[in-house]
């Protein structure tokens, strides 16, 4: 067999990539969704009003509770089936709101890790409690939330291989569908980690990057 | 940084040199029937959930024609026979990295699959078929499901989501894991149809008679064989020999009866709703 095997990846590089550009969307999508949702829950978690945070501490128990697999089962089997959501949607809703959960919490501890003190001069100099929160510890937090949130956006590219279950054609159910007519199992799920690693290792790169600019200022 | 990439770059070519001409599989050393008699076990690959063909019972045993077929040729063997469940996609490639002896899961014998791994003669003959929600009273036959717009669903691997890949060139066909996801998104009308093997299909409607309906023209022949390394012809030779006897036999008639003529072992299996 020698290396021919390999011409499986070359035959279906259109099809990869198309796979390939379903993730990236879906996670795109997802990522979109669980950015605004995340930092509220988690503004939320710390905010002094107790239904406020006891609801966002349910939220965030609850999903991070549930397998992405589950969930994602029971968004298109279950809810989509009432909403009409399909297969693709069913997907961006399910990763959205299982990495809000994540995001939730790194926004939380982001806040929590601004010493108190700030808060303290903030309001003492005349500004209110938003008006702090927007102007004194949000940007500190910012900073130390980065490298977290990196790992969590990374984290989201790769739950979305999960979607294939649900019908999805993203880089993985290509490349299993690949695996079922080649049954070059090792070509594919190779080629497949080296795609998976370069998107995720230069997501990591442009997040590095973004770090250091940030950290030249303070 | 630069170490780490000369590093990395090495692992993967030493990965991609070293394990290309593995996955030509079987072939030589000794055959695997020769492994099996003398490790007294046969372990058998298969993808449960596809009725009657193989299943779970309620206490999780494996239960189903194909598995009848399985302990029969343990029998045969005298050895002890263990079933290890996969998802279909997955059972080629364990049975090339010889993680299972064999594969008995209402595989179609086909072309493509034998340049991967090599087939018994057929133990069973079945055919393809659709099945639609009960709330479509017009379609008749698959033809008229070929448009723009509609959703075939077909379990990810199997022959009927080849032949669906094939036959409709206007609508859409859609993978899931196994044909009980397949069967569900149909019976939820979140698709239009599922294909899916003749017994299947025919117990789905059973299950699900206020749901679902079968429409029982054949799309295909399915000649279901037992599948073994690539060309172990030893192994083959002697489950042909085997089948010759079992097929039609007293014991397969037995499966066939239970399996297949009646309704009976439903109440063995657990109930999915």
């Amino acid at each position: 067999m020698g290396s021919s095997g390999w011409s499986v990846i070359t035959d279906n590089w259109g099809l990869l990539m198309k796979g390939l550009l379903t993730t990236l969307e879906l996670s795109a999508f997802a990522l979109l969704l669980s950015i605004p949702v995340g930092i509220l829950i988690g503004l939320c978690r710390v905010s002094k009003n107790r239904i406020l945070s006891s609801a966002a501490v349910s939220y965030v128990e609850f999903i991070r509770g549930v397998p992405l697999l589950v969930l994602l089962m029971w968004m298109y089997f279950v809810l989509g089936r009432f909403l009409k959501l399909g297969p693709f949607w069913s997907g961006v809703v399910a990763l959205g709101i299982f990495s809000a959960a994540f995001i939730a919490e790194i926004v939380r501890a982001g806040i929590q890790a601004v010493p108190r003190g700030q808060m303290e001069a903030a309001r003492s100099s005349g500004m209110t409690h938003i008006q702090a929160m927007r102007f004194i510890i949000l940007p500190q937090a910012f900073r130390k939330v980065l490298p977290p949130m990196a790992s969590q956006f990374i984290t989201l590219i790769k739950d979305s291989s999960l979607v294939s279950v649900i019908s999805v054609i993203d880089l993985t159910q290509v490349a299993k569908n690949l695996v079922a007519t080649s049954f070059k199992a090792l070509e594919v799920w190779t080629s497949i980690a080296i795609i998976y690693f370069c998107i995720t290792f230069l997501l990591s790169q442009l997040i590095n990057l973004l770090e250091r600019r940030y950290r030249v200022t303070e | 940084m630069k170490k780490v990439w000369v590093l990395l770059l090495a692992l993967l070519l030493a990965l991609m040199a070293g394990c290309t001409e593995e996955t030509s599989g079987g072939g030589s050393g000794p055959s695997t029937i020769q492994k099996v008699l003398d490790k007294k076990k046969l372990v058998i690959g298969t993808s449960s959930g596809y009725t009657p063909f193989e299943m779970k019972d309620k206490k999780g045993e494996f239960i189903g024609y194909d598995m009848d077929l399985g302990r029969a040729i343990g029998k045969a063997l005298n050895v002890k026979v263990e079933f290890r469940d996969f998802e279909f996609t997955g059972l080629i490639p364990a049975l090339q990295t010889g993680e299972i002896d064999m594969v008995i899961s209402a595989m179609t014998i086909r072309g493509d699959r034998a340049l991967a791994v090599s087939f018994s003669d057929p133990y069973y003959t079945s055919g393809q078929v659709i099945l639609v929600p009960k709330s479509d009273t017009t379609t008749k036959s698959w033809k008229d499901l070929d448009q723009k717009g509609k959703k075939i669903t077909v379990s990810q691997g199997s022959t009927s989501a080849l032949l669906a890949k094939e036959l409709f060139k206007n609508a859409e066909v859609l993978d899931f894991e196994g044909y009980t996801n397949a069967a569900l998104a149909v019976k939820q009308g979140q698709a239009d149809a599922v294909v899916g093997d003749e017994p299947a299909v025919r117990i789905y409607e059973t299950r699900n008679s206020d749901s679902v309906r079968g429409i029982y023209e054949l799309l295909s022949d399915e000649n279901l064989g037992v599948a073994v390394q690539l060309n172990d012809y030893a192994t083959i030779n002697w489950l042909n020999s085997f089948l010759n006897s079992y097929r039609n036999g007293p014991e397969d008639q037995k499966a066939v009866n239970k399996w297949f003529k009646s309704n009976d072992w439903i109440n063995e299996i657990q109930d999915e709703e």
